[in-house]
């Protein structure tokens, strides 16, 4: 007996003995303290939050931009597209703290703010010389995520004014800084950076690395929008830098000859560009409206494997009875804003090798070899034809529920598979050549805007036949032979013609609602089935329900 | 010698109630017992009486008011006593006995505490020691054979089973020894030799739940030691009708809510939640421990090789478990080989169902003749079309026994195979079990082995079909002969597709496979003490494979021939554990202890393929390398492994009773767990619980009320790491590509948000409890009141961004708290030899509140509602409020023109139309949580014939009906709504809005089983030994005031009391079942 006993202690005393040591152990994931081995992995984290930046120019934001504002909807499509009038409401300006749009982009904005931080707490601690950088490369890095954060806070500021300001990740639960604070903290950021960043030689390919002229943009653009910001218009201050970036100061840059350089499959070598998202098939793609942008069907039209959803187009140009909108008011109508003969205002056609043609599906739609395509809704078998009008069509006639197209209401309700004209910006390869695809960068600034800035900050000053020279530097590349048949002048060139030109060449850059806003018409303004509120706290977004349920402290904004 | 055929003159073992119905007769039948000359210990109860002419019987009367003591005997007995003439002060029972049956020829043997009274039959003299032959028969109280039962020579390796006719033979034993003849669920017996060659034994059925021993962490104690809260469901107490196992002990025990996120679907997950919600975030359902290995998959189980469910309710004997305990324990614990000649059962069971409530859209004529879309000349019940008629599903179990007393084996076999209501959904599995027991060294080890291994091919539907069938146009067809494929497949938006093309034009299968494997060393050291070790393992995989056809609508709308996905992941999880346990009687005291060390680890990983545009639509995804996506650089592939996760543990319990009367019970767990941080990988969990056996007290003992009664207190600290294991660790990992240098890399950055803080949740838990038996064991219950406190929350809490990088961080973030009571009955109303009735309720209620919530944190909002439109968050976690109230806009009534109108934040209407609402309007209304969840069982058996109706009722809560809320208004154009829209709510023109309009009252009665059984006698049925057919019908009936499809909604978790679009259908279920046994 007592031989078991030892037996059993022993036994008893191995297994006890065979773990209280209890080190976790990760398989497919690195600490950032095995992470940097060479160049190749500071590039890999510097590049971090650049992703998350392209991420965020698209989508929600992009929706909040321009969905609010008079170029762009998503009419109700028969049985799609109601989403429990998500569109109606910021169609309207009828939005609430609720909205998904809004909470992506609080989120959205604050979680680039801190992942460029982050990154730079990493960066920061190593010794550049171990991978062969020099100092300056490291304060060129450490800059561009500063500038990075600064155009996050920027975008911010545009939506929901002062945010909670972090230098570093330290601190909690912060409430909001004022406007006024949030500019000057932006400011001082891109002030160092436009100095310490690198600058663009002559030649260099744009690939999506911020340098000098990138921070003065977006230095210019806080400027230009200060009087929205924080109540003071800063237009002088804005003329200043702009002036300088045309005159290369900040580095060699020109505006594209033609006029699609700068939207093309080979626009990171556009000369125009000053920050752009690169973007190519299969690796980082330029892709996220596609699918709401184009008619389950365009796919033919393409010729692509490519599903879409048939959600957005432009305003309609015209009634149901194909008269003039912008007889009974200025804003919106984009699509007959463009004046006939710009080589934009004819349908998208791909012409081989990367070569197209036109910036908009409109009227008849065929495959490339000319063949009709079909509709599936309203217009089930019959042939698809997109109008630059919004009714419902289909019901008109004998026994319908309308008698005459007179009677024909158009509103965001009213939609058809067919309502609308869409845009192509991005030109879409056809499946034989899809190695093209999404081979387009995604330009987020280009020299066309500080020209534009520069002519609306002389505009302002008094200059308008300078004003009117700048734009049409800019206008010219869009006709044959540059021979533009309605140059802005100064006598012309007023408030509405200004606003027509910003939405011309800037159409579905989602940039429109800050236009608006600068011009004091975004909550007075009357454009397509949208009547003014007269309401400026709506120039604002509120502060998302789900961030204050994050951060008790965050106070909303007034009127909400 | 015995007159077997008599049943009517069986035991009366609870008869009518008078004073000597507290006795046990036995009438006409004798049972053979043999003097005890040995006995293994006195008695210590200390009796005293006086007689000068009491009957026998009074005097036992009188003994057993005062010890507690059944006492069992003949009338024979009886009628040949003598008065008694005694005067007995202060002596042990034993010595008290001797002198009281010394003049009368009786002698008595003592099973437990039942005490057993005979007349002395035979006379011990001899001298001479001889080794002898014996045989015999073991029979039960009606004179049934009892095979398999166990036949011991007491103090040797001697023994053997009894054969198919109850018989035994053994050679060569001492003509003094003792016999111990053993069976399962009846009272052993010890019967000295005394030189007879000739033995009838007859068993009494172990009734006496007193003595009934009770699973508890890392051992077992008698029921009559226990000082927690546990609660035991055993294999006959399971719902008839259910196939898994907890839905099988749905209702039956208090405190205990089980759900299954599907309805009867037969892949449906389910969920547990006992005592209300005991976490935020971190897992809340009860550790399950299948035979000793915690964390075991309730797929691993067999419903038939279930020998006892044992619920630990409170954290007093959950603390044991320490990390992992916080939602209470769950001990299944499969059934034991039996020694002796091999006996199979066989189970068949076959099931059907039907749909019980359909929502009420409009008919095709009226979807039309309200404007709500073309009429598109089809009248389609699209319900009807995504549902199955009747399915039909079957499953089959043979278990098997068998061995001899030093190794035995018990070893199951199934197959199912089952089809759910929703087209799509169905289940085959099949399976198996093994386990097995051997001793050697004389006894002294025991190698006991458990193996089960279950393979579950699974068809999944998609359950958006049922939304689908909602809102389809009704003049809409399903089928297109005109189509390749048959159907009418729907392409274009993603709003509205055809569910029945949906479900044939893709598979969604995944094969899962469940091992559980454990093999325990036990070391018998002495009588008193032994020790074990437990190795085991548990495996499981899971490979999905899918496929969506060429013809799917998405392939379609892609212009892609195909999509095809192929996942493969497995899990492996290790355990050791060790214990010593020791267990002593000295006198008035017991202890009961045990020591232990265990340590568990987790590990996971896997890797999938995808690719599309496939060449040949046929083969689906088993060439998955053709598709065209992958020389296009469009494939997907994917890996990952788990982090390793380890926990480690070191615990210890001690049961001490005194007297019998007064119980303490001590545990203590240390534990470590990798996921932590250093310094905060190691938490101590203690418990500690009383008991006071009032009934055991003399004062008690003569109020004569009581047959058991027992008050308990306890208090336990258990914890909770259910979290992400990478919470406490700064990591990076792969994003998206970027342009650098000209060259196209991998960005990598933080992952998740990192948490060095993270300390473990613990639970604190105090239970006061009762348990009480009267009226001869006829009416027993129990009750219960808990109240707890779960502090260091742990929840994936919204932060601020920055400083963190997501909008998530698992955090410790404040404090909540549960109380409630419990309460069980239980009434053996009738039990005669033709009639049984026995009825049991149980009831709960349970209160759950968030108490705090850490720094800024000052409230979470949840239950985000989906889209169309943005309605909001329906449930806030706000400190000093429920869990279980919805946080919404009060309803203020309709403008004239149809207009919500909602209150605002000082209680005044007004128009949503005229200004916007706000947050600050919003408030707590309501509850889901039902005051009390009530279940009512009722078991009948008349003869060969058995009857089981079972009853559940919550009362007194709400349900957000979001069928209604999405459906029944006419503002929704383009699809198929509820008849309401143009009935009730014809005349509102707003927009749905997420207020207490769509909340109803609840409160139900369920029918939820009715089950019927035939038992055919044993003579009919040669050679087999058992035969029985039986039915049951599920979910039967609800009485309800509610509207909508199911009162019965997922309460469980923090945002309980939603019925969602895509409810599964509510089905009656209808089973058929045959077992036989042979």
């Amino acid at each position: 007996m007592k031989k078991i006993y030892i037996w059993a202690i022993v036994l008893i005393g191995i297994f006890q003995s065979s773990c209280t040591k209890l080190e976790p152990e990760f398989y497919s994931q690195v600490t950032p303290n095995n992470f940097f081995k060479s160049e190749k992995d500071v590039l890999a984290a510097l590049n971090r939050p650049f992703t998350h930046a392209r991420w965020y120019l698209g989508g929600d934001r992009w929706s909040l931009q321009e969905y609010t504002a008079d170029n762009f909807a998503i009419t109700t499509k028969g049985r799609h597209w109601y989403n429990g009038g998500t569109n109606e409401r910021f169609h309207y300006h009828k939005w609430t703290p609720q909205e998904g749009w809004i909470w992506e982009s609080w989120r959205g904005t604050l979680m680039g703010v801190a992942l460029a931080l982050d990154t730079k707490n990493d960066l920061e601690k190593l010794d550049y010389t171990r991978f062969a950088l020099t100092p300056q490369d490291k304060e060129a890095h450490l800059n561009q995520l500063n500038t990075l954060a600064a155009f996050f806070y920027l975008r911010g500021l545009d939506y929901f004014g002062g945010m909670p300001i972090f230098t570093s990740l330290e601190g909690e639960s912060l409430p909001r800084n004022t406007d006024v604070e949030l500019f000057n903290h932006i400011e001082g950021i891109l002030k160092e950076a436009m100095v310490k960043l690198k600058k663009k030689t002559a030649g260099e390919k744009e690939e999506g690395v911020l340098k000098q002229a990138a921070a003065a943009s977006m230095l210019a653009r806080l400027y230009f929008n200060a009087e929205a910001y924080i109540g003071k218009p800063m237009y002088n201050e804005c003329m200043t830098i702009v002036q300088a970036i045309v005159n290369n100061e900040y580095g060699a840059y020109a505006l594209d000859n033609s006029w699609n350089g700068a939207h093309g499959f080979t626009n990171d070598r556009s000369p125009e560009l000053i920050w752009s998202i690169p973007s190519q098939f299969n690796r980082l793609q330029y892709d996220w409206f596609y699918a709401d942008f184009y008619h389950y069907n365009s796919r033919q039209s393409f010729n692509v494997d490519l599903g879409a959803n048939n959600g957005a187009h432009l305003t309609p140009s015209r009634k149901p009875d194909g008269t003039l909108y912008a007889e009974s008011f200025h804003l919106g109508s984009p699509y007959e804003t463009f004046t006939d003969g710009d080589l934009r205002k004819v349908p998208y056609r791909y012409l081989g090798n990367g070569n197209y043609e036109g910036m908009f599906l409109i009227g008849a739609q065929t495959t490339p070899a000319g063949v009709a395509i079909k509709g599936g809704e309203e217009y089930k078998d019959q042939n698809l034809v997109f109008r630059d009008q919004v009714g419902r069509f289909s019901e008109v006639g004998p026994g319908k529920k309308y008698n005459s197209i007179a009677e024909l209401p158009s509103r965001i309700a009213d939609g058809e598979e067919n309502t609308g004209v869409r845009i192509v910006k991005v030109p879409i390869p056809p499946l034989s050549e899809n190695t093209l695809r999404w081979g387009a960068d995604n330009p987020v600034i280009r020299l066309a805007e500080i020209y534009y800035m520069l002519a609306e900050c002389k505009w302002r000053a008094g200059d308008k036949a300078a004003a009117a020279d700048l734009i049409n530097t800019v206008r010219k590349r869009n006709f044959a032979n540059q021979a533009d048949p309605n140059p802005a002048t100064a006598a012309n060139l007023d408030e509405r013609r200004f606003l027509d030109e910003w939405s011309i060449e800037f159409l579905a850059e989602g940039r429109r609602r800050t236009d608006l806003i600068r011009w004091k018409v975004f909550t007075t303004g009357t454009w397509w089935d949208h009547q003014p509120s007269n309401a400026s706290h709506l120039n604002r977004f509120p502060v998302p329900t789900q961030a204050i349920s994050g951060n008790n402290n965050l106070q909303q904004n007034p009127g909400y | 010698m015995n007159e077997l055929t008599d049943h009517k003159a069986g035991w009366r073992y609870f008869a009518p109630l008078k004073k000597d119905s507290l006795f046990i007769r036995l009438t006409g039948v004798f049972i053979l017992v043999f003097s005890l000359q040995t006995r293994a210990a006195s008695i210590y109860q200390k009796v005293n009486i006086s007689s000068d002419e009491s009957t026998l019987k009074e005097v036992f009367n009188e003994l057993r008011t005062q010890t507690g003591y059944d006492f069992i005997y003949t009338d024979e007995v009886i009628s040949n006593a003598k008065p008694v003439k005694v005067n007995i002060k202060n002596k042990n029972l034993d010595e008290a006995l001797n002198e009281i049956i010394g003049p009368q020829r009786l002698q008595y043997t003592i099973q437990n505490k039942t005490l057993i009274f005979t007349s002395k039959t035979g006379l011990p003299t001899s001298a001479a020691i001889l080794d002898i032959d014996i045989r015999g028969k073991v029979t039960d109280a009606k004179g049934g054979s009892l095979p398999g039962a166990t036949v011991r020579v007491k103090g040797t390796n001697k023994a053997v089973v009894t054969n198919a006719n109850g018989e035994f033979s053994l050679a060569g034993i001492n003509e003094n020894a003792i016999l111990t003849i053993s069976y399962t669920g009846y009272i052993a017996q010890e019967i000295p030799v005394n030189k007879r060659t000739s033995f009838n034994v007859m068993l009494i059925e172990d009734t006496a739940s007193l003595n009934e021993v009770v699973v508890v962490g890392y051992g077992s104690l008698d029921r009559k030691d226990l000082t927690s809260a546990v609660s035991t469901i055993q294999q006959k107490d399971l719902i008839a009708g259910a196939v898994s196992p907890l839905m099988a002990i749905q209702g039956k025990v208090p405190g205990l809510n089980i759900s299954s996120a599907n309805g009867t679907d037969p892949n449906s997950n389910m969920t547990l939640q006992l005592r209300g919600v005991n976490s935020v975030n971190a897992s809340q359902g009860p550790l399950v421990v299948i035979d000793g290995v915690p964390g075991g998959d309730i797929n691993s189980v067999v419903k038939e090789d279930i020998e006892s469910i044992n619920v630990l309710r409170d954290a007093s004997a959950a603390a044991i478990y320490g990390t992992r305990a916080s939602g209470g324990v769950i001990l299944i614990t499969t059934k034991k080989p039996v020694g002796g000649n091999t006996t199979i059962n066989f189970t068949s069971e076959l099931f059907t169902e039907t749909v019980r409530k359909r929502p009420e859209m409009l008919s095709g004529d009226e979807f039309v003749a309200n404007g709500l879309g073309t009429d598109l000349g089809h009248r389609t019940n699209w319900y009807d079309e995504v549902t199955n008629k009747n399915p039909f599903s079957q499953r089959y179990v043979v278990n098997m026994s068998g061995g001899t007393e030093n190794a035995n084996v018990y070893a199951t076999v199934f197959k199912r195979d089952a089809k759910g209501i929703a087209i799509g959904s169905g289940r085959g599995e099949i399976g198996g079990r093994f386990n097995s027991n051997f001793k050697f060294f004389n006894g002294v080890a025991e190698i006991a082995t458990n193996v089960s291994y279950n393979q579950i091919d699974a068809d999944y539907t998609d359950y958006n079909i049922f939304n689908m069938a909602l809102v389809l146009n009704p003049t809409e067809t399903p089928y297109n002969i005109n189509d390749v494929t048959g159907y009418n497949v729907l392409v274009g938006g993603y709003d509205y597709w055809n569910p029945v093309a949906e479900v044939a034009l893709r598979s969604d299968e995944k094969q899962f496979r469940y091992l559980l494997a454990n093999s325990t060393l036990k070391l018998n050291l002495s009588k008193d003490l032994f020790a074990t070790a437990t190795f085991g393992i548990k495996s499981n995989t899971e490979h999905l494979s899918f496929y969506r056809s060429a013809q799917h609508r998405e392939s379609r709308l892609n212009g892609v021939d195909g999509y095809g996905k192929q996942e493969f992941k497995r899990w492996e999880d290790r355990i050791f554990e060790s214990t010593l346990n020791y267990q002593k009687r000295f006198a008035e005291h017991q202890v009961n202890a045990v020591a232990g060390y265990s340590y568990q680890d987790f590990n996971g990983q896997g890797f999938n393929g995808s690719n599309s545009n496939f060449p040949v639509d046929g083969i689906g995804n088993n060439d998955l390398g053709t598709g065209t996506f992958l020389v296009d650089g469009r494939a997907g592939m994917g890996s990952f492994k788990e982090p390793w996760v380890k926990l480690a543990a070191f615990f210890g319990r001690v049961n001490y009773s005194f007297k019998d009367r007064y119980i303490v019970t001590a545990t203590v767990r240390h534990e470590g767990s990798s996921k932590f941080a250093p310094g905060n990988k190691w938490g101590t969990f203690p418990g500690i619980s009383l008991g006071w056996r009032l009934s055991e007290e003399s004062f008690m003992k003569n109020l004569n009320i009581f047959d058991d009664l027992k008050f308990r207190g306890g208090y336990g600290e258990t914890g909770n790491e259910g979290f992400n294991a990478n919470v406490a660790t700064r990591m990076y990992g792969a994003d998206t590509w970027f342009l650098a240098n000209g060259q196209w890399i991998r960005t990598y950055g933080v992952l998740h948000n990192q948490n060095q803080n993270i300390r473990w949740e613990v639970k604190k838990e105090y239970n006061i409890g009762m348990d009480f038996s009267l009226l001869n064991r006829k009416l027993t219950g129990r009750f219960d009141y808990y109240k707890r406190v779960i502090d260091d929350l742990i929840y994936n809490v919204s932060v601020s961004q920055p400083p963190a990088i997501y909008d998530k961080t698992t955090m410790n973030i404040g404090s909540m708290q549960n109380e409630g009571v419990e309460f069980e009955l239980n009434y053996n109303a009738v039990k005669t030899t033709d009639w049984n009735y026995t009825t049991t309720l149980v009831a709960s209620h349970n209160r759950s509140r968030l108490n705090s919530l850490s720094g800024n944190q000052t409230f979470a909002d949840r239950k985000g509602f989906p889209a169309p439109g943005s309605p909001g968050d329906a449930v806030r976690l706000y400190p000093g409020e429920d869990i279980g109230r919805f946080f919404i806009w009060q309803f203020a009534g309709f403008t004239p023109e149809g207009q919500w109108q909602l209150y605002d934040k000082d209680n005044v209407p007004f128009n949503v139309k005229e200004r916007n609402k706000t947050i600050a309007d919003k408030r707590f209304i309501g509850n889901a949580i039902p005051k009390i969840q009530l279940s009512w069982n009722h078991s009948l058996s008349f003869k060969n014939w058995d009857a089981g109706v079972f009853l559940r009722s919550w009362l007194n809560y709400d349900v957000f009906n979001m069928i209604n809320m999405y459906y029944s208004l006419p503002n929704v154009k383009g699809q198929n709504v509820l008849k309401d829209a143009y009935s009730k709510h014809k005349n509102i023109v707003g927009e749905k809005e997420l207020s207490d309009y769509w909340l109803e009252k609840g409160d139900f009665v369920k029918v939820d089983a009715v089950s019927l059984g035939y038992t055919f006698n044993k003579s009919l049925i040669k050679p087999l030994k058992n035969l029985r057919i039986y039915a049951s019908g599920r979910d039967l009936f609800v009485f309800t005031n509610y509207s909508g499809l199911d009162p019965e909604v997922n309460i469980n978790g923090l945002d309980p009391g939603f019925e969602e679009r895509n409810a599964y259908p509510k089905t009656r279920t209808f089973m058929l079942g045959l077992q036989a046994s042979f």
